[in-house]
């Protein structure tokens, strides 16, 4: 598809002028203001793209004129390309002004495949954009048809005859390979078929009997797909826009069962699934879920998908018309027999970690994972929950092959993790708090602090505890702490630090790390 | 392991009687530090109490507001050694508003093989209000999990909940080597509507994983085999 005025129709829809008022957009090339693009009225008043803008003033002294925005047209053309996945899931784009669709297979569902272009350029125009649709059997001949031929369909087989006639502008080649084949009067496809093809391949380069044989389709083109093609998809449209929240989410739910159908043949189970609502207006809207496990339980994954749509706000005043729920990945389910005798709890543990990640987003939902380091803030992370199972055996220690001591018989983690672990805080602040302290020097335990606008006295401590950064790492020289456990009068419990010893740093700072139980 | 009691409660030891048997599961809490800088404490008996409540390697569930996070610090999965708790069966959640972690406090206590979810607001968590709380209260009730509510400061609005506590850190005896000693709580309990209210001092015993109460000062045991005040020389 060639949406041949999108920069004008993309200001046009902004500003809400008249049509038939020329526009045109102005841009430096190499130096000059020249029009880089313009509308169907600018068209007719005798304006090119290219000519200089002196010139076009010359010629149009009331000329309306923009800077051209090419961020803003290809961001455009990702939402155009968004809008045009109802119908068909594979489409590419192709800068500056086209799109690609694969509609293999997809045709029928629109009643044929001209009737799809038809239905396609009925709604483009009705948005305010100029677009003009081929249909072929190839990239290239499809690209060719659209940009320069009459047609719209193209017969399967009839791709050379078609072609044939074109300009060799069709064909999409360099402006320089184009220039030299109009010199040697070699002006159509045409032309360039019947000649010798070596003789032309010396001449021009292997790059133009490559166009060639794809718009031929004697050599392969594929199209390169925007979004990942899911590996299975449901959809409904309807004849008239939908835009009850209820209604909607039932839509879904009815989806998200066909889809559980096919999961369970397959064997499979969804991990990520979006579902997307075109709207009539031209938005596209979609939500996305992910499980923690491969799921195949509709009622799930409805409650998942009904969680985060109640948490969206969209403007959805004039409704959606078609909805799809696909699953992006999927991943083998091993059949598990249910145990008689063993508590149920695995899978609701599960799906709590599902919906809370589904409403307050996968990184706030964490599980801690012990690591093996001593620094106290790398010694114990947070991984979110959804994926930490397929994390945990990286970050896991080495286990513990000493003696189990009788916490660990009990359940306590004192197999996993050295023995230090009860002396460590029970709050950790992620940042350090700065604190005025009074100590001996050189390591003694603080005395009195003041902290948060208070002052603190002392009345027990236990340290120091010596922690030095690995200062392998960085290759700097990283301060080492001495943290203490400490007792004020008022009966708080804190723990402490010195960042550097007296010997690294001249007046070192200290820190308040936690809070201790 | 566990603290459970046969009624459905978990014994603290000394303040059972007041609560007629034991705190209650499946019904609310509400915790606070009884001054600014004991937050530790406070996180600290939620802890306690959790691993009392664990059932069948139950989870729990630690819910934060990201105030509450800035303001005493995030949960600490090393710290939770002392009272016993696999930091695995942990599950953090952290919620941008009060709203969030109310609800995700309330969708953690109706999930089975959940054993006790705490929930920690910042400040006084006037979210929290009586709706909120007889909401929560109704979820324990459905779930059997320990619902506590941490809130940080001690609110005088009224709630739903069964029983409310303050707590701070009780200065112990030191150790062998005059360290701080273990951990202990003096825990007041504020609201009771089974009894009455009260001060206790509860000791934190980390290898049995339960609560003993704290005797003031190491003491030497009576002397039963020799008389109290043996002359030098008998003995010699």
């Amino acid at each position: 598809m060639w949406l041949r005025r999108l920069s004008t129709d993309r200001l046009r829809r902004q500003s809400q002028t008249p049509v038939d008022r020329p526009l045109a957009l102005v841009g430096a090339v190499k130096n000059t203001r020249r029009l880089t693009a313009l509308n169907d009225a600018a068209a007719r008043a005798g304006l090119r793209a290219g000519m200089s803008f002196a010139d076009a003033c010359a010629i149009h002294p009331t000329l309306d004129w923009a800077e051209e925005g090419p961020e803003d047209d290809a961001r455009l053309l990702e939402k155009i390309a968004d809008w045009c996945e109802r119908y068909t899931p594979l489409v590419g784009l192709d800068p500056p002004d086209g799109l690609l669709f694969d509609i293999t297979g997809a045709g029928h569902l629109f009643g044929g495949e001209a009737a799809l272009a038809r239905d396609l350029l009925t709604r483009l125009s009705g948005f305010g954009f100029h677009a003009r649709v081929g249909i072929a059997d190839t990239v290239g001949a499809a690209w060719a048809v659209s940009r320069h031929g009459n047609a719209v369909v193209v017969a399967s087989g009839g791709t050379g005859d078609i072609l044939a006639p074109l300009p060799v502008a069709a064909l999409r080649l360099p402006p320089e390979t184009r220039a030299g084949l109009i010199q040697l009067g070699l002006k159509t496809a045409g032309d360039i078929m019947v000649r010798p093809r070596a003789a032309l391949a010396a001449r021009f380069g292997a790059g133009l009997m490559r166009r060639l044989d794809q718009a031929l389709g004697y050599e392969e083109e594929p199209i390169t797909p925007r979004l990942p093609v899911p590996a299975l998809s449901a959809e409904q449209g309807f004849p008239e826009p939908v835009s009850r929240d209820e209604d909607l989410l039932c839509v879904v739910e009815h989806l998200t069962a066909r889809l559980c159908a096919l999961l369970e043949k397959r064997g499979e189970g969804a991990r990520r699934m979006m579902a997307r609502f075109f709207g009539a207006g031209g938005a596209v809207e979609r939500i996305e879920i992910g499980t923690s496990r491969p799921l195949r339980e509709a009622a799930h994954l409805n409650r998942l998908f009904g969680d985060k749509f109640a948490a969206q706000q969209w403007d959805h005043e004039f409704g959606f018309d078609r909805i799809r729920v696909c699953v992006l990945e999927a991943e083998s389910v091993a059949l598990a027999q249910k145990d008689l005798t063993a508590a149920e709890d695995g899978p609701e543990f599960a799906q709590l970690i599902d919906r809370l990640s589904a409403r307050l987003g996968e990184t706030r939902v964490l599980k801690p994972m012990l690591q093996d380091s001593h620094v106290p803030e790398h010694a114990c992370v947070t991984l979110p929950a959804s994926c930490a199972e397929e994390f945990a055996p990286e970050y896991f220690p080495p286990p513990f092959t000493g003696e189990v001591t009788p916490k660990a018989a009990v359940g306590g983690l004192g197999s996993r993790h050295d023995t230090l672990a009860s002396s460590r805080p029970v709050r950790l602040f992620e940042n350090p708090e700065p604190i005025e302290a009074i100590a001996e020097i050189p390591d003694g335990p603080p005395v009195k602090f003041r902290w948060r606008r208070i002052s603190h006295d002392v009345a027990r401590a236990e340290g120091p505890e010596r922690i030095a950064l690995p200062w392998w790492r960085s290759g700097e020289p990283a301060p080492t702490r001495d943290y203490f456990r400490v007792e004020t009068a008022a009966g708080a419990r804190l723990w402490l630090y010195r960042d550097g010893l007296y010997s690294e740093t001249v007046s070192p700072r200290w820190f308040c790390h936690g809070f201790l139980p | 392991m566990g603290g459970r009691t046969e009624e459905g409660c978990i014994s603290l030891g000394t303040p059972d009687a007041a609560l007629q048997g034991g705190l209650s599961l499946s019904e609310l809490h509400e915790l606070a530090p009884a001054s600014p800088f004991q937050h530790g404490a406070s996180l600290g008996f939620a802890l306690a109490l959790s691993v009392l409540a664990q059932a069948h390697d139950g989870a729990i569930v630690f819910v934060q507001q990201d105030f509450a996070a800035l303001e005493a610090g995030a949960l600490y999965g090393l710290g939770c050694a002392l009272f016993g708790i696999d930091p695995t069966r942990l599950l953090l959640v952290r919620a941008a508003t009060p709203k969030d972690a109310l609800w995700a406090m309330e969708e953690a206590l109706k999930t089975r093989g959940v054993s006790a979810v705490i929930a920690e607001l910042a400040g006084y968590a006037e979210a929290a209000d009586l709706t909120a709380t007889r909401r929560l209260s109704l979820a324990a009730q459905k779930g059997r999990a320990l619902a506590l509510l941490l809130r940080q400061r001690a609110s005088p609005l009224p709630s739903a909940a069964a029983t409310r506590w303050l707590l701070s850190d009780a200065s112990g005896p030191s150790d062998l080597y005059g360290g701080l000693g273990r951990t202990a709580f003096s825990v007041t309990l504020t609201k009771n509507r089974r009894g009455p209210c009260g001060t206790w001092v509860l000791q934190w015993d980390d290898d049995g994983s339960r609560f003993e109460p704290a005797l003031p000062r190491v003491v030497a045991a009576a002397p039963f085999d020799r008389p109290a005040a043996a002359p030098i020389a008998n003995a010699c």
